[in-house]
């Protein structure tokens, strides 16, 4: 029985891989996320934004804000313009993305007393980009208005300690925790890697199958006595066989090369991806059965990918969407396995706390299992009944 | 020669109808897709956000801040917790994403002008709520912090209230959006045209692969008849085939997010409708092609997901290009829905026009040209096989 298993898997396992069809997919896949996604964030932050200068008061105080935004890493100066109304034209050809103007008499009235402002004009069709450029200027701003008021109470005889305490009477101390540099990478890299998984281990499956012929599979199993429960238990056998290794090499990658944070128990994210992985493969199975085609169930894959990301709340988080659709989100294995990937990874959580997850991960295991076995015995029962000479030995 | 065009368009949509399912999928498909991933973004901002205190002051203070912090859409509470050593755990139970800790002899030090320090932890393991927390809690703090110094300056210095207020404040920042003014809140309009986009593609993609392969065998009850069999026909008859139903639901997909969900739609001139056309040409001569030529539509299918899964989001729409390393620029225009989405934004959302979309015009430009030699080469390789004596 364990020898007709393992011939039975083998029989699964070199067929995927001689099949360029299915190895690309399966192998090539997830590597190919890891490393594009992986590139496209290596730089974890919006940096050096181009912006515009619009200086009507060409005094000591405009310069020195300039000279300090020049200092700033997250805005480039892409050069000066004569007014405001120029930012929307350059934000469409892709020149600026913001401008900070200098009203006129912007010295005169601060040091009068008057209060004048800084403006600044954003393009905010992109909030990756607009917020850099905003909290650049923000902070360069503050540390001028810090730096007036300590000035303007030491020349009315304050001490200077009282003075500096004066004018920062209230500060507020942000400690973003788990990802303290807010590196974008960080925060996406591994949900995507599970969601890139989730789709071409699912369209590799149907495709798999669907290229299979239940004769051929007789006639090379043959001395096998396997029973279609074992049958298919030697497919999902075989295929992770083949995906597990390339699934646990991009995760390595995404979690060494290109460094996102694991400070949590590298045998619980194992064990999650392992399980995620079976999880698929029979997944694939029952897609294929209620698309009956490779083919369509390759375009059914197509169009879930991205919404099945965007609606497991890995991006957009799951308690910002309408109370229907946080209910969507629970019942989608992504959901708990990116969820089980960012606390391991980034919060550093033990088994604990991410015990929920893993046994609705156990529970989808389970239902998708069968949902795969019965597909997979539908399947074999119109390839019978389209090629009715087969061995006995087979028989379901 | 229009006759034989539509010939071809005819003999095309006996095709398509002769197994429904794939039309029925690339046709419902990108308008469930839109209103899906709309509704996720439907409430435009992160709300309710649930947050912990910790109160070592207990203070008026304290107090008076905590009610500003509810006060504002953006947070509910979710109770008090004894420390910020407790905090993490709520995090990985999902109870909390933001602290609040209020120090002891904060509202004491303040008094005594030595200055006060609230610290917020934010769980910046989501980005995008970390960064919606920390500016909401910078808004909140802000009047307390310009009030005290207000306090502070007509103390220290005896000045009347208005004045004590000018100097605490000596120098301010007016903000002003451009095209999303509730941007750094309202998320739907930044991508309710890239994610559009995702689903837009696939389908002009997904409706014709088939229309190539099958020529090789498949379609043995539709041969190809000899007015059809001059590649410039066949290849136009072909793509007018499949761009005809497609167009219809580009249209509402592009509409969907302003009608249902107030996205805005800045402009719709004949900028917007040279766009809406020609990109589903592209894309459907190119799959024509690829299907054509690979001979196989799961093979051309695959090709496909290569091209589109990782779009959207390696395609400079949401994470901007100027952050993307040098090497991997050229991925950007390599892909063909990231010049469309940017095209679709300038002209929807930013209210411009062609002129202003340089780069995506090359870059569409190029795609189009790789489109019709796919086809051109694909359409000789059915010419080939279905004349008298092809393979």
């Amino acid at each position: 029985m364990a020898a007709s298993l393992l011939t039975a898997c083998m029989r699964e396992a070199k067929r995927i891989l001689s099949d360029s069809r299915i190895f690309v997919l399966l192998i090539g896949g997830p590597f190919l996320y890891a490393f594009v996604f992986g590139g496209v964030y290596w730089q974890g932050r919006s940096q050096h934004v181009p912006i515009i200068i619009v200086d009507q008061d060409h005094s000591a105080l405009s310069r020195g804000i300039v000279n300090a935004l020049r200092a700033s890493e997250n805005v480039q100066i892409a050069g000066w313009a004569n007014s405001p109304d120029e930012l929307p034209e350059l934000a469409r050809r892709e020149v600026a993305y913001a401008c900070v103007m200098f009203p006129a008499n912007l010295e005169r009235d601060m040091l009068a007393g008057r209060a004048p402002k800084v403006a600044i004009l954003l393009d905010g069709t992109n909030t990756l980009l607009a917020a850099p450029a905003l909290g650049a200027v923000r902070s360069v701003v503050a540390s001028y208005q810090i730096g007036i008021s300590s000035k303007v109470l030491k020349a009315s005889g304050v001490p200077p300690g009282s003075a500096t305490t004066a004018t920062r009477s209230i500060s507020l101390v942000g400690r973003p925790l788990f990802n303290p540099t807010g590196h974008y990478g960080y925060f996406m890299l591994i949900g995507l890697v599970c969601a890139a998984t989730q789709s071409v281990i699912r369209m590799a499956v149907g495709v798999s199958i669907g290229f299979d012929r239940y004769d051929r599979m007789c006639q090379e199993l043959k001395p096998a006595d396997l029973s279609t429960a074992w049958l298919y238990a030697s497919k999902v056998l075989g295929t992770c066989a083949v995906t597990l290794p390339a699934v646990y090499g991009a995760v390595a990658s995404v979690l060494t090369l290109f460094g996102t944070p694991h400070r949590g128990s590298l045998l619980l994210v194992w064990l999650a991806v392992t399980m995620y992985v079976v999880l698929q493969v029979c997944m694939g199975y029952g897609y294929f059965g209620l698309c009956k085609s490779p083919l369509f169930a390759l375009h059914v894959h197509m169009f879930m990918a991205s919404v099945l990301f965007i609606v497991s709340g890995f991006s957009w988080p799951y308690y910002a969407m309408p109370a229907a659709l946080q209910v969507v989100a629970h019942v989608l294995p992504i959901f708990h396995m990116n969820c089980i990937m960012r606390k391991v990874n980034l919060v550093g959580v033990g088994v604990g706390s991410v015990l929920p997850h893993l046994l609705s991960l156990c529970v989808f295991l389970g239902l998708a299992y069968a949902w795969g076995y019965s597909a997979f015995k539908k399947w074999v029962v119109s390839q019978k009944a389209t090629s009715p000479e087969f061995p006995q030995s087979i028989d379901c | 020669m229009i006759r034989e065009i539509a010939g071809v368009i005819k003999r095309e949509w006996k095709w398509m109808l002769f197994e429904k399912k794939y039309l029925i999928l690339a046709l419902v498909a990108p308008i469930v897709f839109t209103l899906t991933v709309d509704l996720v973004y439907s409430h435009k901002k992160v709300l309710a956000l649930p947050v912990v205190f910790v109160d070592q002051d207990h203070s008026q203070l304290s107090r008076a801040m905590i009610r500003a912090v509810l006060s504002n859409e953006t947070f509910k509470s979710a109770g008090m917790i004894g420390s910020a050593e407790e905090f993490p755990e709520q995090v990985a139970e999902d109870r909390a994403h933001v602290c609040f800790v209020f120090p002891y002899g904060m509202e004491r030090d303040l008094k005594a002008r030595r200055g006060a320090r609230v610290e917020v932890l934010v769980d910046e393991s989501n980005y995008l709520a970390g960064s919606v927390e920390m500016n909401n809690a910078i808004a909140v703090f802000k009047p307390f912090s310009v009030l005290a110094e207000v306090r502070m300056m007509e103390a220290l210095k005896g000045a009347p209230p208005t004045l004590a207020l000018r100097q605490s404040m000596p120098m301010d920042v007016g903000v002003r959006t451009w095209f999303n003014p509730g941007f750094t809140s309202n998320y739907l309009n930044f991508v309710a045209i890239g994610t559009a986009y995702i689903a837009l593609q696939l389908a002009a993609l997904v409706i014709a692969i088939r229309s190539g392969s099958s020529e090789f065998g498949e379609r043995s009850f539709q041969p190809l008849r000899a007015a059809t069999q001059r590649p410039f026909v066949l290849a136009a008859g072909k793509v007018l085939a499949y761009l005809a139903p497609v167009l219809p639901v580009y249209l509402l997909v592009m509409l969907m997010p302003h009608l249902f969900f107030g996205a805005p739609l800045v402009r719709t001139g004949i900028s917007f409708w040279v766009v809406l056309i020609w990109f589903p040409a592209t894309m459907i001569t190119f799959s024509y092609g690829l299907s054509a030529m690979t001979k196989d539509a799961v093979f051309a299918s695959e090709i496909s997901t290569v091209l589109t899964l990782p779009n959207f989001l390696a395609s400079g729409y949401t994470w901007p290009d100027i952050a993307f390393p040098k090497a991997l620029l050229l991925l950007k225009y390599g892909m063909p829905m990231a010049t469309v989405a940017f095209m679709m934004r300038k002209i929807t959302l930013m209210g411009g026009t062609l002129a202003d979309c340089g780069n995506q015009l090359w870059a569409l430009t190029g795609w189009t040209i790789v489109a019709v030699v796919v086809a051109w080469s694909g359409t000789r390789r059915i010419l080939a096989h279905n004349l008298p004596g092809g393979n």
